[in-house]
């Protein structure tokens, strides 16, 4: 009887939770099972700006957009895997990229969740490299012809 | 004008519990999801749009997250808009189900529905500030966890309506 009358009552309820439970799960495996990137590079934006082009398969070729908002670091300090290091001028505080064999890391930002460090080496879309609290994310790319397009830069400053 | 002095001390005594609970869950860490929060806050709006008013709820709502985001120190950054988009959203959609659709959904649909339109208002703003439609691939997960969160936020709020405390206190 009193199960009977719980139905009654929350029968709306459950439809609903069931219906967003499919629909969430759905995406969820969806996002699982989706391809891992073959991206060749990444641009950082920060504030719809692109600031850097890291280039994954030689970052000695990697190009900077902005050179009074980027600055090239000594990979070494960071570790043997570290191939290339650089600082960008996020919204707030300054962040550290790093490319390795196994993809793009945060090594440091200034931002107190510190979500974007805790992602570690990356090259999966499923997990984007964005720090909310520097305005800054991270956009994969196959080819470094077909960049930036939504950047507001003037042009390349610097290849380095 | 007790009537009102009383309704007065209510809407503080429940914009601090409401700012008290949002400044709590920034301190709980769920790593693998950025910016998620569980949304405890929304156990008072619910509250007060089921026990009290749209229009309290409402500023409530605001005001909580302009207080807790001055607090944190993310007042107009983009974690206040991500925040302040959510919470207007999830209010919008609670509030859409408890005047328009409470004879099919109780305070826990409406909590669940706020809880989604929280995440997907958090995850819309931070796409169209930041110009990037990377950030939804977050949103499935972060609902999944959302829906969990809501039911415990609609037990919560149904909890304390039941409980007769505002009846006691001649609210």
């Amino acid at each position: 009887m009193k199960a009977k009358a719980f139905l009654q009552k929350h029968l709306g309820d459950i439809i609903l939770f069931f219906v967003l439970l499919f629909a969430t799960t759905l995406g969820t495996i969806f996002l699982l099972l989706a391809p891992t990137s073959s991206a060749s590079g990444a641009n950082i934006f920060c504030d719809d700006v692109c600031l850097l082009y890291l280039n994954l398969s030689s970052p000695q070729e990697s190009v900077i957009y902005e050179e009074e908002r980027v600055k090239e670091l000594d990979p070494s300090l960071y570790g043997e895997e570290v191939e290339a290091a650089y600082e960008i001028e996020g919204a707030l505080t300054p962040m550290v990229f790093a490319i390795s064999q196994e993809g793009i890391a945060v090594l440091s930002s200034g931002c107190p969740s510190q979500y974007c460090v805790s992602l570690g080496y990356t090259l999966d879309p499923r997990k984007p490299i964005v720090c909310a609290y520097n305005h800054v994310h991270v956009e994969y790319v196959g080819e470094i012809a077909s960049l930036p397009p939504s950047s507001s830069s003037s042009g390349v400053d610097i290849i380095v | 004008m007790k009537s009102s002095v009383r309704r007065i001390a209510l809407d503080a005594t429940m914009l601090a519990l409401a700012l008290a609970l949002s400044v709590a869950e920034s301190f709980i860490p769920i790593s693998s999801l950025p910016g998620f929060k569980p949304g405890l806050a929304n156990i008072i709006i619910l509250v007060l749009i089921y026990r009290f008013s749209w229009s309290e709820a409402l500023l409530i709502d605001i005001g909580r997250i302009f207080l807790a985001s001055l607090m944190t120190g993310k007042i107009f950054s983009l974690p206040f808009y991500m925040s302040l988009a959510g919470g207007i959203l999830s209010y919008l959609g609670m509030l859409l189900i408890a005047k328009c659709f409470s004879k099919v959904f109780s305070i826990y649909g409406a909590s669940l529905f706020g809880s989604v339109l929280h995440c997907l208002g958090q995850i819309a703003i931070a796409s169209i500030l930041l110009s990037t439609s990377g950030v939804f691939w977050y949103f499935p997960l972060m609902a999944l966890v959302g829906l969990f969160t809501g039911l415990a936020v609609g037990f919560f709020a149904d909890r304390i309506i039941a409980s007769g405390i505002f009846e006691r206190l001649r609210l």
